[in-house]
């Protein structure tokens, strides 16, 4: 094989490895920002109760009764 | 460039692998460390490449201290003193031309090592460092697919793209057979020879440092004990180095000669496959 | 002679003995059992040999609605796509975590590759941790502070994942050869840079075959999470199933959906699997 055609299989096999290696990543994202989306992750934020997390926090060091029914 | 080694100590437990090395290489040559396994070559070497942590003492680099290097300092050094191995320490399932292009890992970017993002510059003097190590038709193959004389080659290769100052080899040629042996070391000393790099090699042959090294440091129980050239390395001073009787000839440490060589290759094509 | 005659004597001796020990053992263990599952039977509201000939009436009666109303199960089916596909979502980002999350974790846990070899404990009781707690735990917190939907039904399997994962990884790792990760210390290469081409370059087909037979598992948890109301087809299952409604076609067409999906999967992974492996032997480090 003449250092030309080596040279050549080189560059083209590492522009492959450079491509793939940019695309899996990329798709990875894509796919987490679709998923974003679908579960409604803005939304989240504002249905969020952190109050009942402070209250279950709260059992670890207090434990009386909060909520009587 | 000026190398001081002052009193380089490093304790495992209660032993002293190497014990005060002290010696000075003030201008470019190919020296070889001798000794028989266990007198503390390797450790000596991994220590000035900082691969392990010395107890005690300086390496003076142009008045520099380099033991006393942290993180990034550290790997700065690393990347100016390349060091090669017994066992090559490729990536086997990456190519040959990526294996080369690691020898650049500490002057490029992390991120875009991470994503293969190399200049076409870089890429053709990799390619061309292979060219002049003759393994250029291997350069699209998978390291772990080459012989072992050609895998020393590829670390070889990887240690000049990192344009180094001093090249360390830690039994380059304990691994390999007779011919490979040869051509590797043949390479050693044409890179000491065209490109003025110092070269630091452990072998544990007497014959190959006489053959190739314009100076040979002895090595017993981890203290240097001859510091002199090939000439003034008689018989009598290569029996105190390896602690040998009268009955000890030359041919017992030469791997140019069978027997000895047997174990060694059959370790190397086992750690191959593996 | 009489030498050996003695010892088998005392040989057979013992034997008995142990015999009558372990016979006696098992006396006790079933005489305990038995006047256990007694009380136990006596203090419930109904009878366990009432109730037993009624095992099947629940079922049946799924199946004989189901069966009575077979023409709309192709249509529930479609209608039930959507919930399906959330359910798959929830544990692909789960796994997806998992994966990155636990790698991670698995690198720091690792001795002799760990960037801080003193936090290594620390990195594997927190592994420990993560692997220990159950999903459905987890998911019942996240739904008291986040309300029912995907997302805590995703952070919880994703927590359990990244235990389990990271520790599988990690075993992966301490088995992976030094070699290439000291030839890359040599040149100066940093830890990331380390972990990437030398160690990940090795453990990378056994990690993605884990990794897939972690997928196939949060396919189910995420379903089984869907009755705490994490969303998905679990939630909709639930629905479905409650006694009464008469919305038994319903479940059996979720049911199915939800069969034949896992069995899709595993199918699918099993064969990814077996081709990695396989490649895994053409001599690699």
């Amino acid at each position: 094989m003449a250092m030309a055609e080596i040279n050549q299989a080189v560059h083209a096999g590492f522009s492959r490895k450079r491509a793939f290696s940019l695309a899996v990543p990329a798709a990875v994202l894509a796919y987490l920002i679709y998923v974003a989306i679908a579960f409604d992750l803005a939304g989240l934020a504002a249905r969020a109760r952190w109050d009942n997390g402070a209250l279950l926090l709260q059992d670890f060091w207090s434990y009386k009764t909060h909520v009587t029914r | 460039m000026r190398i001081e080694a002052q009193n380089i100590t490093r304790i495992f437990g209660s032993t002293r692998a190497v014990d005060a090395a002290s010696f000075t290489i003030d201008r470019p040559m190919m020296i070889g460390i001798i000794g028989s396994s266990g007198a503390g070559k390797s450790t000596l070497l991994r220590m000035l490449n900082r691969l392990t942590d010395a107890s005690d003492g300086q390496l003076l680099v142009d008045g520099r201290d380099v033991l006393a290097l942290r993180g990034g300092e550290k790997r700065s050094w690393q990347s100016d003193c390349a060091m090669i191995f017994q066992q090559f320490n490729l990536v086997g399932r990456l190519d040959v031309v990526s294996n080369v292009l690691h020898g650049l890992l500490n002057k490029r970017g992390t991120l875009s090592t991470l994503f293969n993002i190399w200049s076409r510059a870089d890429i053709d003097r990799a390619i061309a460092i292979l060219d002049r190590l003759g393994i250029a038709e291997q350069a699209t193959k998978r390291a772990e697919a080459l012989s072992g004389g050609q895998q020393q080659r590829v670390a070889i290769a990887r240690a000049l793209m990192q344009d180094p100052k001093i090249i360390l080899a830690d039994e380059p040629i304990a691994s390999l057979d007779p011919m490979n042996a040869q051509v590797v070391m043949d390479t050693l000393r044409a890179i000491h020879d065209e490109d003025g790099r110092t070269v630091i090699c452990n072998l544990h042959t007497l014959d190959t440092a006489r053959r190739y090294c314009d100076r040979v440091i002895g090595m017993r129980k981890g203290r240097i004990v001859f510091d002199g050239t090939p000439e003034q390395l008689t018989t009598g001073v290569a029996r105190d180095i390896y602690g040998a009787g009268v009955d000890f000839s030359e041919t017992a440490t030469s791997t140019a000669i069978g027997g000895d060589t047997g174990g060694d290759r059959e370790y190397a094509e086992q750690m191959l496959t593996d | 002679m009489t030498d050996i005659a003695q010892i088998s004597a005392d040989y057979r001796g013992i034997a008995g003995r142990k015999r009558l020990y372990s016979f006696l053992l098992w006396g006790i263990f079933a005489a305990l059992m038995i006047s256990g599952l007694r009380l136990a039977n006596d203090r419930n509201a109904g009878g366990f040999w009432d109730g037993l000939p009624q095992i099947f009436a629940f079922p049946s009666e799924l199946i004989g609605e189901a069966i009575e109303k077979a023409g709309a199960l192709p249509g529930h089916m479609l209608s039930y796509l959507p919930a399906l596909i959330e359910t798959l979502n929830i544990a692909a980002v789960a796994t997806l975590i998992g994966v990155i999350g636990g790698g991670f974790m698995a690198l720091l846990a690792t001795p002799g590759l760990a960037p801080w070899p003193r936090l290594v404990p620390l990195f594997r009781r927190m592994l420990d941790i993560a692997r220990a707690i159950p999903e459905l735990v987890i998911a019942l917190v996240f739904i008291f502070v986040l309300g029912g939907g995907p997302v805590p039904a995703t952070l919880a399997i994703a927590f359990h994942a990244i235990g389990a994962l990271g520790k599988l990884f990690s075993e992966v790792a301490e088995n992976a050869s030094p070699k290439p990760v000291e030839g890359l210390e040599s040149v100066g290469a940093n830890w990331i840079q380390r972990m990437w081409f030398g160690v990940l370059q090795q453990v990378g087909p056994n990690w993605i075959s884990y990794a897939m037979l972690r997928f196939e598992i949060n396919i189910r948890a995420s379903a089984i999470l869907g009755f705490v109301g994490a969303g998905g087809i679990g939630y909709a299952l639930r629905n479905a199933i409650s006694w009464g409604q008469g919305r038994y076609d319903a479940a059996a067409a979720i049911f199915i959906l939800l069969f034949l999906t896992i069995v899709t999967f595993d199918q699918l992974s099993s064969m990814a699997r077996e081709r990695l492996v396989r490649g895994n032997a053409g001599g690699r480090i």
